[in-house]
Order: structure tokens, then C-alpha cells, then sequence
């Protein structure tokens, strides 16, 4: 069973994070069964020219042996918040939000205006960064501190306002 | 709130017809039999998000237009424009990309809060026909403009940024049209021109289209979009003819072209050589052709040695050019001609990011770049404390 707080639905964002840390696999066997990457999102990651064959790969791998489901919203009755969040959100966050709304899920986000649209929807929807999944896989003993340090070093991401939590 | 499957099927139907492409032909490619695109249509069966992913990417259509509150009527414009394009058979991807870019332009103005610019006036009812109407018209503008008689340098920003006029360089496969001029769904002027062509050729479209954005296209009972297809053959219209004038008046300006020309022939004892012509033609960022034309009509050569220049064809104008150190050809190459967008358009999505309005993925989307490329540049410009800028002005300035 996922030690996650529900199944988390992931965006392009934390995609090629952890695919620049060459860990995308592996973190996400931590939790088999435990995330939906939305269809938008596997073409924004597709589209990515220094990785987005490898990307796919990789996540089309992970669907067959049903560590990653591959979703889509459903047009009728989540089509129209896709499309509210879609005028300010790039078509992955939008789908990512979108499911996570309408099914009570959490989503994976790392830009600060899509974590704004999940804040103003009503229910607001719950998110959380790509540090924060490293810093659950610490707490859950699925992996050491020395090594979730090791991957957000790879991530390349600078900022000193981010980082994984403490544990 | 929900979409009932009539909306999204109304929508599917509109983005396949715009195209040209049958139920049969997107059956194929989806995989379906044709009678499931029917009933997806009509809204009798209703699509799976990922059948639409798949639709929307047959269609080149985000995701998201077959989701809107309700089906607006396309606007009259693109909708003579696919009619023109179905029945020259020619390529009819860049209309769709130009209807998603005037839309995303529109929505841009909307959430950064920059008001449309002023249009020009709308010279349809002064009854602009002749050569001589095509000169006034560009001296007016001109005018307008406050260009004096300077060449015009960066056509594209100048329509875009100053007169008003949505406009964007596109690549056109098979190089099968020049350029469109259409009203958007706002209603607002758009010009598209081919990315493939020489860039004084570009130039000249540019100024073909504004000709018609402000004579023809809001010209009552007039179809509110023109479609320029290249090497059309048969005669030229009056209204071609008009634009033609004007785009030659616009570009080289009759007082202009005699103070260069005068210039030059006092460096070359009174000779007129293709050397000459050249430069003169960069000067005014035209091609050879435009040039020799212009004079024609300028009465400084005669048809005659037009058509003796024209028949020589020893030396190509980019040779000469060349020669002279300037460069015609496209810097991006014609296989790499890319979508190029207004500086006016660039500006707002960027500003829009800045204010937090959208975000880095909508913007990379806006700007149609790689998220990941847009990511890394964004990450190379952010200061020590990681603000959005590396500059630290952010200051009031009072408004005159």
C-alpha cells in the first residue's frame, strides 16, 4: 500500500526534475501503484528535446509493470476547470490540477503560480513540491538522507529557498 | 459544472472541417470506424479524455479549445480562409496556428491588462483605387507614423507593436501561399506571412497585407481575409494592383528614392550599374525586383531597360548583395524557418510570467519553446535571491 497521502498526481515539472537527476525510475518504485501522470503531461514531457524520448520510455516502462498509471481528464465533468486553469497554466498543470480536484487527489507541482490555482480552487487542492516526495521516501525508509541528498543535488536546482525538508 | 458531449462533438466537427480532413480520414487515424467520429460528433457517444488528447493532436488544436463554455462561431474571416485554402489545396496548418495565435494574443491583452492598441483609420470608404491613391495612402501613413522618409526597419514590429495589426511569420510547407491578412476572432487585423521567404521578400508581403488590412478587409459586403497564394499565375486584380502600389510607396518613398539616387549617381559620374541597384535596394530592405519596379514607376528608368535588366540574369541579386556585404538569405535557413512572433506579443507573455500571472509551462507554451530550454534561461537570469529578474530596477514612474 502507498505511503503517500493519496494516489499523487504528477506534472512535466517534477517529471524532468527527476529525470535530470537521472532518478526518475527509481523514486518513482518507492511507491508502486502510487501516481497518475496525466496524458497533457506525457506529451509536454515527450516534447522535450534533450530527453523526451528517454522520459516516455521510461514512463510507458513504468505504466506496463503498474508503478505509474498514464490517466486523462474526463472531458464532461472535468473538462471545464482544464480549461479555466488552461488560460494561465500550461496544459499538463492544468490537467494535473484538474484530476486531483475533481478526485480529491494530490498533486505534484513545483511552479509557484500553479501552486496559486490549486490554492484558489474551492475545495482548494492539496500539493506539494518535488522535495517533498524525497523527503516522504526518507520518513518511509525507503531510501537514506545521504541518498535523497544525492538526487536533489543532481536535480541541478540552486535555489536556497528549496531543498528537501527536515525529516 | 459539466460539458455535454453536443459542445465537445460541435467542436470536433469544427476543428476537422477547418482542416478539410473526412470522419473517414480521422477514423484511420485514431483507430475508430468512422461511424464512431460520427456519433462523437453529433454528441451521441461521448469521448474519452484520451481520445481527445488524440483528437486535438490530429487537429493541432490545444486541448482545451474543444472545452470552452460554449461553440462560438469561428469568425468570419478564418472561416473564408479555410473555405480558400480548401479550394486552392494548399497548406492549411499555419491558418489554424495563426486562428490559435490571435486567440492566445487576445487572452494575453486579457490577462496582463494591456489595452488593445489603436487600429488605423479605416480607409475602406475613401475610395482609394488608383496608383496615385496608393502614394497619398502611404504618405498618410507615413505620416501617421512618424516615419518621415527613413527606410522601414523591422516591418513585422512596426505593424505588430505600432499600428495595431496582429502579426506573425510562419513557416508555410511546400511554400504554397505568401501571406493571409484576416479579421481574428476579436475582429482585430491579422497578417501571417511564410517564414521560408528571403526577408525582403517578407518585407514586401508585410506591406502587400497592410495595404489590404487598411483599404480591403473591413470593406462592407468585402470577405473580412485575403489569401495571397505564390506564383497565382493569371491576372492581377485591381485591389492586388492597389496594395502592390502601396507596398512599393510605403517602402520607398518617392522623395527617398530620389535623394538616394541622386546620391549615387554623383559617387558613379551619372552611371546607374546592378551594383547600384543593389545597394539601393537594401537601403530600402527590398528586393531587386521591387526596386527596378519602383524606379519604372518613379519614371527614372524606362520599362525597357527593366526588362533588359531582368532578361540579363548573369549575376543573381544575392551574388551582387553578397558582394557588397549584405546578406538576403534568411539566417535560419529555409528548412529551419521557425514560427517568429512580435516583439509586442513576446513582451506581454513575459510580463505576464513576471506578475505571476501564468506560469513558466503556460508561458513556454505562449512562446512555442521547449518548457525545459525556457527553464534552464529563466534559472540563468535570476539574480542572487532568486527574483525573476537579474536587475533590481522595479521603480514608479509617473505617468505623462
Amino acid at each position: 500500500m502507498s505511503p503517500l497521502p493519496s494516489t499523487l498526481v504528477l506534472d512535466n515539472a517534477a517529471i524532468s526534475t527527476l529525470q535530470e537527476a537521472g532518478a526518475l525510475a527509481r523514486v518513482l518504485e518507492f511507491w508502486p501503484g502510487g501516481w497518475l501522470v496525466p496524458i497533457e503531461v506525457m506529451g509536454e514531457a515527450a516534447a522535450w528535446k534533450a530527453h523526451g524520448a528517454n522520459v516516455t520510455a521510461t514512463l510507458r516502462a513504468l505504466a506496463a509493470s503498474g508503478v505509474v498509471e498514464i490517466g486523462a481528464i474526463v472531458p464532461q465533468t472535468e473538462g471545464r476547470t482544464f480549461a479555466d486553469l488552461q488560460r494561465t497554466l500550461g496544459q499538463g498543470e492544468s490537467a494535473a490540477i484538474a484530476i486531483a480536484y475533481h478526485r480529491n487527489l494530490v498533486v505534484c507541482l513545483d511552479d509557484r503560480r500553479a501552486r496559486r490555482a490549486c490554492e484558489r480552487l474551492s475545495p482548494p487542492v492539496q500539493w506539494c513540491p518535488t522535495e517533498e516526495i524525497l523527503a516522504q521516501a526518507v520518513r518511509d525508509h525507503l531510501t537514506t538522507r545521504a541518498e535523497a541528498e544525492a538526487i536533489w543535488h543532481a536535480t541541478g536546482i540552486r535555489d536556497p529557498k528549496r531543498g528537501i525538508p527536515p525529516t | 459544472m459539466s460539458i455535454d458531449n453536443a459542445t465537445i462533438g460541435a467542436r470536433l466537427q469544427m476543428a476537422r472541417r477547418a482542416l478539410g480532413v473526412t470522419q473517414t480520414d480521422v477514423a484511420r487515424d485514431m483507430g475508430m470506424v468512422t461511424s464512431t467520429v460520427s456519433a462523437i460528433e453529433a454528441g451521441k457517444r461521448a469521448v474519452s479524455g484520451t481520445e481527445l488528447y488524440s483528437f486535438a493532436q490530429i487537429y493541432k488544436r490545444p486541448v482545451a479549445y474543444f472545452l470552452e463554455e460554449e461553440v462560438p462561431a469561428a469568425s468570419s474571416g478564418f472561416q473564408y480562409l479555410f473555405r480558400a485554402v480548401a479550394e486552392k489545396l494548399v497548406d492549411r496548418d499555419p491558418i489554424v496556428q495563426l486562428e490559435q495565435l490571435a486567440a492566445d494574443y487576445d487572452i494575453l491583452e486579457e490577462v496582463v491588462g494591456a489595452p488593445p492598441l489603436p487600429l488605423p483609420p479605416n480607409y475602406s470608404t475613401f475610395g482609394f483605387r488608383t496608383e496615385q491613391d496608393a502614394e497619398t495612402l502611404a504618405e498618410m501613413e507615413r505620416a501617421r507614423l512618424g516615419l518621415g522618409d527613413a527606410p522601414v526597419t523591422g516591418l513585422v514590429d512596426l505593424l505588430d507593436g505600432t499600428v495595431g495589426i496582429r502579426t506573425f511569420l510562419m513557416p508555410v510547407m511546400n511554400d504554397n501561399w505568401s501571406a493571409v491578412s484576416v479579421a481574428g476572432p476579436s475582429g482585430r487585423p491579422c497578417i501571417a506571412v511564410n517564414s521560408k521567404e528571403p526577408p525582403y521578400r517578407r518585407t514586401w508581403d508585410l506591406a502587400h497585407e497592410y495595404g489590404h488590412v487598411l483599404v480591403h478587409l473591413f470593406r462592407q459586403g468585402a470577405p473580412q481575409a485575403r489569401l495571397d497564394v505564390a506564383s497565382d499565375g493569371g491576372r492581377m486584380s485591381a485591389d492586388e494592383r492597389f496594395v502592390d502600389h502601396f507596398a512599393s510607396a510605403f517602402l520607398m518613398p518617392r522623395r527617398a528614392v530620389f535623394a538616394q539616387l541622386d546620391l549615387i549617381l554623383k559617387a558613379s559620374a551619372g552611371r546607374f550599374t546592378d551594383f547600384d541597384l543593389v545597394h539601393l535596394a537594401m537601403h530600402f530592405g527590398v528586393s531587386g525586383q521591387a526596386m527596378t519596379t519602383r524606379l519604372v514607376t518613379l519614371r527614372k528608368i524606362s520599362r525597357d531597360v527593366y526588362e533588359q535588366y531582368w532578361r540579363k540574369g548573369r549575376r543573381t541579386f544575392a551574388a551582387l548583395a553578397a558582394m557588397l556585404g549584405y546578406t538576403v538569405d534568411d539566417p535560419n535557413g529555409f528548412w529551419e524557418a521557425p514560427v517568429l512572433l512580435p516583439a509586442r506579443f513576446r513582451y506581454l507573455a513575459v510580463k505576464a510570467y513576471e506578475e505571476d500571472t501564468i506560469s513558466l509551462a503556460k508561458l513556454a507554451e505562449l512562446l512555442r519553446e521547449d518548457y525545459h530550454e525556457l527553464r534552464q534561461r529563466v534559472d540563468d537570469s535570476m539574480g542572487p535571491d532568486r527574483s525573476t529578474s537579474a536587475l533590481a530596477l522595479d521603480v514608479a514612474i509617473p505617468r505623462i
